[in-house]
């Protein structure tokens, strides 16, 4: 977690986004507010306390336009500080404001409906990392060691169920939730090293399984195969992105398989293939990235490349695929200006490329 | 440039005056301010005094090329930034000797109280005081504090008691006691303690749309105490001092999550001895000797730390000695020879850390040259640092050379008017945290550099008709590069800090202060100070190249009146500054609006039997607005302030 050197540096070192020019409105009669929106919303988090975060939306049919700042334009006030992630689930999204402690719900056009708070009994913030939903319940990683459960229908908080340490991005595989339990705020401890796995049935946790070191990030393929992000100890010891078979996700040995392991990675996946940008750093600066594509079969480990160095955008910061058609959002931030996306279709080739307004995109969520 | 300021500066002094000027006569802090061949602030006591009881960092306000870097709050950090350098440039000098934070690098001007203030002097880099400690050489610019110092004449004893209370829970008493042993008052002695505590749950207003978050600021509370012990022994001054401070840190206003739960836990105990000693005429000798202790504690209390706090604690020990040797062998030449060696020591209480010690060795040879005319001085630092780190990677060794060049030129023989010029390269070590801090920290950083060079204009002239008893005006035009700019540069996960940024940062300091006796004893003193500044980011390849510097406004200003009869005085003041913004990209989502600080205070001063008692009222920051100066830390609104003092 943030240490108060960070702090520090966020209110003084003043890294921050930066304006741009007016919000645009393009005349399209896709975007929220008109109709129910296709397209993507991609979310920025922000800078640390600078209550900046943004929701921007972008629909493909009309690659040269951007719609900015949806949620504070629709709402009449910002989104908050740190939008760490959001879903989609039935005709609401659910908006995690990490410092901002909230979970924001809203309709397809970013109408707020309601903004849950996340308080334990000392009256403490306990965080709000991820979420993701499954049936009537929408699930939220809580950094203090908790999962809270949210019914769909009446908008509440019905249960939180205790995790291990620092909990992170969470996904579901049939009646199992699978959440990434990383550690984060003990470094000097050495982080931790499970996914913590929920009967989604009893709502308990009913076992872990054993990964690398700092798991981060979680996700489901559509055969039922468990994808593990471990980001290691940021010095010695680089990221890896792991593969659990799902016949063996309950069995006291588990069958997994390495699929990339480099100084930077992250991934998403699509309805057939796992996207990859993986990252080779020195001396803190990147020397050589490339975005692999691998099949989504377990056993099979072959990379094939999707796009190049020269291809692959600088300074990488999210990776979203859209499972309807295999296209993929690549996130960018230099993390003092704007950041950015570059949407390619499945095949590679360019869709359209946006500068968004506000700094780090946390990816790209898609309105079918 | 040049003809920018003459046309500025005959625009406020009409042709005709200057040459209805009589031989001037100007007072030793005028002479400072205006011969000195580098821009040099000064507020003495009584200027102090006219602005009340405010702190070190409100005084610092009113002079110009300064920004305050103040996150609100009563008791909040507060650092001086120097013409955009960033505040690590500036040293800090408490009676001669530099005080320092090898973890942290910035000096936290809010724990020096006023009222124990004799004068406060900021001088850029190039200044022609050959005479320092080396170490202030090399820094962009230096602030000296100086302490009081008991009477010269009067009761051989004497004692001060004070106290001041105002809103949010503001409550500051004082006690100060004096002795002068001889009757020359070569022989002293003096001690001073106060408290300090305040609530500091100030309402505050921020905007958010259509929804203004509103609220009382959380967790601004402080409690702190300073002690203080001076002696004066003929050529030797001893030095104890204690300080000690709780706070908490109420942080940004982040939307809809008002918690906050850090705190701040600082110790802080030094002694320090000079010696000055004159063997011969001509010849000053002086040594120094400090040895500081300070401790500082942080935690944060969140239910997601292990255990449900974080705690960083270090201790950081120093022992600093400085020797130099003075020599004037006639009126126009003086040369200087001083040399410091400095010890420190950082223990942090974490598994892993680093635990970095160094020592600095600097040695400056000046020189300095006085005529009717001129005056010019050179400087040559040389600077050598050595670290070593109980584990993980250690900074090389550091060696470099630091010159400046600097010479004012008096226009007019037997006239006040004075055109200056210097040059100067500082640099700024990085600090332990820089380096050393787990895992953001680099050793391989290299130290930032500041190449300043001023060009101005001073002219001072005492009393003419018009009541005027004296007015003294600068213009300074300067610019300045800084480089291998230590930031911390984000990587995908992870943040670590490098040696990456360029910038440029040229502008114009003008100041004015003016002094009237007024018929029926009345005097007026008024004083005005205006910047404007250009400071922008040249790194090349960078997004942010072309880009104006975060928080550095184009135009800032202050000015205050102040009239006095008999023992009453009433003091307005302003400090004002243009839009900012909070990021490089400047437009409305970074943009910090302008503000204007204006307060007013009323002071008079009785004789009572044998004591005399002062009473002050003050109301601060009137317009009430909770202006930002770093963004989502709003300023306290409008506030008032009472405070008594009795002295015998």
């Amino acid at each position: 977690m943030k240490t108060k050197f960070i702090m520090a540096l966020a209110a003084t070192a003043l890294l921050s986004a930066c304006a741009s020019d007016d919000p645009k409105t393009p005349g399209n009669p896709d975007v929220p507010g008109t109709s129910t929106p296709t397209g993507a919303y991609l979310l920025c988090a922000g800078n640390y306390d600078q209550n900046n975060a943004a929701l921007d939306f972008f629909n493909p049919q009309y690659p040269d336009e951007l719609t900015t700042k949806v949620f504070s334009s629709t709402n009449g006030r910002a989104l908050g500080s740190n939008a760490n992630d959001m879903t989609i689930h039935g005709k609401k999204m659910y908006i995690v404001v990490s410092t901002s402690n909230t979970l924001e719900i809203t309709d397809l056009r970013a109408k707020a409906i309601k903004t849950l708070n996340f308080v334990n009994e000392a009256g403490q913030p306990q965080e709000p990392r991820y979420v993701t939903a499954a049936g009537s319940k929408v699930y939220v990683s809580l950094y203090d060691g908790n999962v809270a459960v949210v019914d769909t229908a009446s908008l509440t908080i019905t249960k939180r169920i205790p995790v291990g340490p620092n909990p992170e991005e969470l996904c579901v595989i049939g009646d199992r939730l699978y959440v990434a339990e990383s550690g984060g705020a003990n470094w000097e401890g050495g982080y931790n090293n499970t996914v913590g796995v929920i009967n989604l049935a009893t709502e308990t946790r009913i076992g872990e399984i054993t990964v690398g070191t700092n798991p981060n990030r979680v996700a489901a393929d559509q055969n039922g195969n468990l994808y593990v992000l471990t980001f290691g100890n940021y010095f010695d010891e680089p990221n890896k992105l792991t593969r659990i078979n799902p016949a063996t996700l309950n069995d006291e040995t588990l069958n997994d398989e390495t699929l990339a392991t480099a100084s930077q990675i992250l991934f998403s996946v699509g309805s057939d293939r796992v996207y990859a940008y993986c990252a080779t750093q020195e001396n803190w600066v990147v020397t050589e990235k490339r975005i692999d594509t691998y099949p989504t079969a377990f056993g099979n480990v072959t990379a094939s490349a999707f796009l190049t160095d020269e291809q692959t955008p600088a300074d990488v910061y999210s990776l979203s695929a859209n499972p309807a058609d295999n296209s993929l959002y690549v996130g960018s931030t230099d993390y003092t200006t704007y950041g950015s996306f570059t949407a390619f279709a499945a095949d590679g080739s360019t869709l359209a490329h946006h500068g968004l307004s506000s700094i780090n995109p946390q990816g790209a969520w898609f309105v079918r | 440039m040049h003809a920018i300021l003459l046309t500025l500066l005959s625009m406020v002094a009409p042709a005709d005056t200057v040459t209805q000027l009589d031989n001037v006569e100007v007072t030793a802090t005028t002479a400072r301010t205006v011969r000195n061949t580098a821009p040099v602030q000064m507020a003495d006591r009584t200027a102090l005094e006219r602005l009340g009881d405010a702190g070190v960092s409100d005084a610092l306000k009113h002079f110009s090329g300064v920004t305050v870097n103040d996150y609100g709050g009563l008791g909040g950090l507060k650092t001086v930034s120097v013409r955009a350098m960033g505040a690590k440039h500036t040293a800090v000098a408490y009676d001669g000797v530099p005080v320092t934070d090898a973890q942290s690098g910035d000096i936290d001007i809010s724990r020096f109280r006023l009222d124990n203030v004799e004068t406060l002097t900021l001088s850029t880099s190039g200044s022609d005081a050959i005479f320092r400690p080396a170490r202030l050489f090399g820094a962009g610019a230096s602030l000296a504090i100086t302490s009081r110092r008991p009477q010269k004449s009067g009761h051989p004893f004497s004692a001060m008691a004070s106290v001041s209370a105002g809103s949010w829970g503001y409550v500051a008493p004082s006690l100060r006691a004096d002795w002068r042993i001889d009757s020359a008052g070569d022989y002293t002695l003096s001690a001073s303690a106060a408290w300090l505590r305040a609530d500091g749950a100030y309402p505050f207003r921020v905007e958010n749309g259509q929804e203004p978050v509103t609220g009382r600021r959380r967790n601004g509370d402080v409690e702190s105490i300073t002690g203080e012990i001076n002696m004066n022994l003929a050529n030797v001054s001893l030095k104890g001092y204690f300080y000690d401070s709780d706070r908490g840190l109420p942080g940004a206003v982040v939307f809809y999550n008002s918690y906050a739960a850090e705190r701040l836990h600082d110790r802080n105990a030094f002694t320090q001895a000079v010696w000055r000693f004159s063997p011969a005429p001509g010849l000053t000798l002086r040594a120094i000797g400090k040895f500081n202790y300070s401790q500082s504690s942080y935690t944060d209390r969140r239910p997601s730390y292990p255990g449900g706090v974080r705690r960083e604690d270090h201790t950081q020990r120093e022992v600093y000695l400085s020797a130099g040797a003075l020599w004037k062998p006639g009126r126009e030449w003086a040369v200087s020879l001083t040399s410091d060696l400095a010890g420190n020591h950082m223990r942090a209480k974490a598994p892993d850390a680093a635990q970095p010690e160094r020592l600095t060795w600097q040695t400056v040879a000046a020189a300095a040259f006085t005529s009717e005319r001129w005056h010019v001085s050179a400087s040559m630092l040389a600077t050598d640092i050595h670290e070593r780190v109980r584990r993980g990677a250690c900074a090389g060794p550091l060696h470099r050379f630091s010159p400046s060049v600097s010479a004012s030129w008096r226009v007019i023989p037997g006239r006040d008017l004075h055109l200056r010029a210097s040059v100067a390269d500082g640099f700024r070590v990085p600090t332990f945290a820089d380096r050393y801090y787990t895992r953001i920290g680099n050793a391989a950083l290299r130290p930032e550099r500041a190449i300043q060079s001023n060009l101005g204009i001073t002219w001072a002239c005492a009393a003419n008709s018009i009541g005027l008893s004296s007015l003294i005006l600068t213009a300074d035009g300067y610019f300045n590069r800084v480089k291998d700019k230590i930031v911390a540069v984000p990587t995908l996960y992870v943040w670590v800090m490098r040696n990456v940024g360029v910038a440029d940062i040229g502008g114009i300091d003008a100041t004015a202060s003016a002094q009237f006796a007024l018929p029926h004893g009345i005097s007026l003193t008024a004083n005005g100070s205006f910047s404007w500044q250009h400071a922008v980011d040249v790194t090349p390849g960078a997004a942010t190249r072309g880009h104006v510097l975060p928080y550095t406004a184009a135009l800032s200003g202050s000015a205050s009146l102040s009239a006095e009869w008999r023992g009453f005085s009433l003091t307005y003041a302003v400090t004002a500054m243009g839009e900012r913004f909070a990021a490089y990209l400047s437009g409305p989502d970074n943009r910090i609006a302008p503000y204007a600080d204006q307060s007013l205070s009323a002071a008079c001063t009785l004789p009572l039997r044998r004591c005399r008692l002062s009473v002050r009222a003050e109301a601060l920051n009137l317009a009430g607005k909770n202006y930002q100066v770093i963004r989502y830390y709003p300023m306290p609104g409008r506030q008032f302030r009472i405070s008594t003092s009795i002295t015998i």
